[in-house]
């Protein structure tokens, strides 16, 4: 498997054709690095393939994730913590990362976690000022407290198993775990977890801001309804007080302006009605060990911080019947 | 939630909820300073890789579906013809090249989905921008079946089901701007494979596997242009208290699903669900009908089956999907012992010039067998 994978990852086109050195966003555009745009070549050369990730994982599969069981097999750990800090970076081989912050960490089961984790998850500007994303990706908001699954493979969009990352929320008095689309956790099921409930927060980022003051030096502080105080985010977000997290093109009080990740608002929907049977993280975290214990799958084992299964900038297109090759 | 004919912008996201009979609509998109989030230049063509999807395969069926079925409602994509790039003789799809391409892929490399869709958009800098997608890469995952399905009840996982259509749309959905959604949509979410299907006649080229209402309404909501169109279209799927569930559930018994063959006799009692919907431009009032027939011939001939139950003047609005729970009575006429599927089948007074009249019938999971004059004494 680790040689058909050296085969096939290579640096991006995009970080080779404007350097990756990480010039401001600005400079980039100002610079001209424009997007050349596909070659109708059907044969690359060799070396223009030479990228595998500089750190070798165990070469564990991604798995599907469709079942409790499946979900939990690969689970590393169940982790809490909260999200204090995002700052994109680019490498060739990893390509976009949004890296989310995560402080206060805990392993609530399985593998032990360090009290302070950066969630490294597909997506962000490129060197050419192009953003990426990559669909189903776990959503995180600044200033909030999250339950996340973490792998216990190797992976390349992110540590989290799907888009298993829940985050703390109070509404209408009772503490309860939402997903991304702001649904309330209600049970585990053998399909997985369980989000029966109407959206009780709005999706987080889906209304994004630009995040620059235009010439007017319009204001892009976070706005309308946000019941979360955005001095809080911000002073989390901004603080010069902490180590930061490396990171190029749009500055922290940009991402902030941007509001991609802004702790949603609570909707008229979210009454104690709609959370009757949501599950308390507590209670939650005893569900996921009784079902761990019943279905006799451990969670625990590798858990890799970094992708390491290959690189982002092309994948192996690979038919039913084992085509794909020439 | 609101049931206001108007649509409502919601803050953090564009959720537009429009009139619904009794579901109400949340397609869900990304908006730049308030501006959804669409293809730079539309049509955008979406490449055929032409390793992993070979002409006239059940994946090529797949990617050729999924497109026309976008293009019914909007012309956001086209075909993009077939395109193969190797590399040390192995075919690969790259990211931003400012091709966006449809393969299959192991699964291991999309992280363990079933889909993925990689976009690249020129981003939401300023305050006057609109961001746009300029690429948009689909990958399926390859251990999926691309034939139609059985559209009688949703499928628990997509390894190794007839998964293939249905993820197809809904990454390709991703690929025009689309957004996950907790409605009866295509777009919704979930891990496992929980999305409806639509009813097909067999035969008729139907795939089962479409934009329902939700997802058309996201669309034409994104690109601005919603042509007259009329559809309408039958489910054995419905959302009941936000779970996707099938129409051979028990609504008397908690929506418990039916799953041995039901015995009955004349004169019983028989409660399930029906479900169907409305892809069109406009509001719809029509006859449904639900009968039982024969699982295999029952989509066919003019009138066929055994009548349980007529409604009229049923009203699907716009853009959305209806379904309610009916108890029929099981008549005197029904064949006997032989098991019959329950099907619905909504403008069977055949009022609405549809564009797509071979997808007004499904099958239910609901597996009905009646009992001789001996057994049930009439």
């Amino acid at each position: 498997m680790a040689s058909t994978r050296r085969i096939v990852q290579r640096s991006s086109s995009v970080a080779r054709r404007c350097g990756h050195s990480f010039s401001a966003l600005a400079i980039s555009l100002l610079a001209g690095c424009t997007h050349v745009g596909y070659r109708p070549a059907q044969q690359d050369d060799v070396d223009q393939f030479p990228r595998t990730p500089e750190r070798a994982g165990l070469g564990i599969a991604p798995r599907a994730f469709e079942t409790l069981r499946d979900i939990l097999d690969q689970t590393s750990a169940v982790v809490e913590g909260d999200v204090s800090e995002i700052a994109f970076t680019f490498d060739d081989c990893a390509g976009p990362r949004t890296n989310v912050k995560v402080i206060n960490a805990r392993s609530m089961l399985g593998t032990p976690v360090a009290s302070e984790i950066v969630l490294s998850i597909f997506g962000g500007p490129a060197p050419n000022g192009r953003w990426f994303r990559a669909s189903g990706m776990p959503q995180f908001a600044l200033g909030s407290r999250y339950v996340f699954f973490m792998r216990n493979t190797d992976w390349t969009f992110a540590p989290i198993v799907g888009d298993l990352a829940y985050r703390v929320e109070t509404i209408a008095g009772r503490v309860v775990l939402v997903n991304g689309l702001g649904q309330a956790v209600t049970a585990l099921s053998d399909f997985g977890v369980e989000t029966h409930t109407v959206a009780l927060t709005e999706p987080i980022g889906a209304r994004h801001r630009g995040m620059r003051r235009d010439a007017a030096g319009a204001d892009h502080a976070p706005r309308d309804g946000n019941e979360h105080a955005p001095t809080t985010i911000a002073s989390i977000a901004t603080s010069d007080s902490e180590p930061r997290l490396p990171r190029y093109g749009p500055s922290a009080r940009e991402i902030l302006a941007s509001g991609r990740f802004d702790r949603p608002a609570i909707l008229p929907a979210a009454t104690a009605d709609a959370v009757e049977h949501a599950l308390a993280p507590a209670a939650f975290i005893d569900a996921v060990r009784q079902r761990s214990d019943r279905e006799q799958v451990r969670v625990g084992g590798y858990l890799a911080l970094q992708p390491m299964w290959r690189c982002w900038g092309v994948t192996r297109a690979q038919g039913k019947s084992g085509g794909g090759s020439q | 939630m609101s049931t206001s004919k108007s649509c409502i912008l919601a803050v953090g996201a564009a959720l537009v909820h429009l009139a619904a009979t009794d579901v109400v609509q949340a397609a869900a998109i990304s908006t730049c300073n308030d501006t959804p989030v669409r293809l730079k230049s539309y049509p955008t063509p979406i490449i055929q890789d032409g390793c992993s999807i070979p002409d006239g395969s059940p994946e090529f069926r797949a990617y050729l579906g999924a497109l026309f079925d976008a293009r019914n409602y909007v012309g956001a994509v086209s075909f993009g013809g077939a395109w193969t790039h190797t590399v040390n003789g192995r075919c690969v799809i790259e990211h931003g090249d400012d091709k966006s391409v449809l393969a299959l892929v192991n699964r291991s490399d999309i992280d363990g989905r079933a889909g993925l869709t990689i976009t690249q958009t020129d981003g939401c800098n300023f305050s006057w921008e609109d961001e746009h997608i300029e690429e948009a890469d689909v990958m399926l995952a390859n251990d999926m079946l691309f034939t139609i399905p059985d559209e009688t009840s949703f499928l628990p996982t997509t390894r190794g089901t007839a998964m293939g259509l249905v993820v197809a749309e809904h990454e390709l959905g991703h690929a025009m701007g689309l957004e996950h959604t907790t409605g009866y949509s295509i777009m919704r979410d979930g891990a496992a494979a929980r999305v409806p299907f639509v009813g097909s006649t067999p035969g008729s080229g139907g795939s089962r596997s479409y934009y329902v209402g939700d997802d058309v309404y996201g669309l034409q909501y994104i690109y601005g242009v919603a042509p007259a169109y009329r559809n309408l279209f039958a489910s054995s799927q419905l959302l009941r208290n936000n779970v996707l569930i099938n129409t051979a559930s028990d609504p008397g018994n908690g929506d418990s699903p039916y799953t041995v063959v039901v015995a009955k006799c004349p004169g019983d009692a028989l409660a399930f669900y029906v479900s169907a919907g409305n892809t069109g431009t406009q509001s719809e009032t029509v006859q449904m009908r639900i009968y039982a027939d024969d699982p295999v011939n029952g989509y066919g001939g003019a009138v066929p089956g055994t009548p349980l139950q007529t409604r009229g003047n049923v009203t699907i609005a716009r853009y959305s999907a209806l379904a309610f729970p009916v108890t029929v009575t099981i008549p005197a006429s029904i064949p006997r012992d032989t098991n019959l599927s329950v099907f619905v089948e909504v403008d069977s007074g055949n009022a609405v010039n549809e564009r797509k009249e071979y997808d007004n019938r499904a099958r239910s999971a609901l597996t009905l067998r009646v009992g001789n004059v001996a057994t049930c004494g009439r």
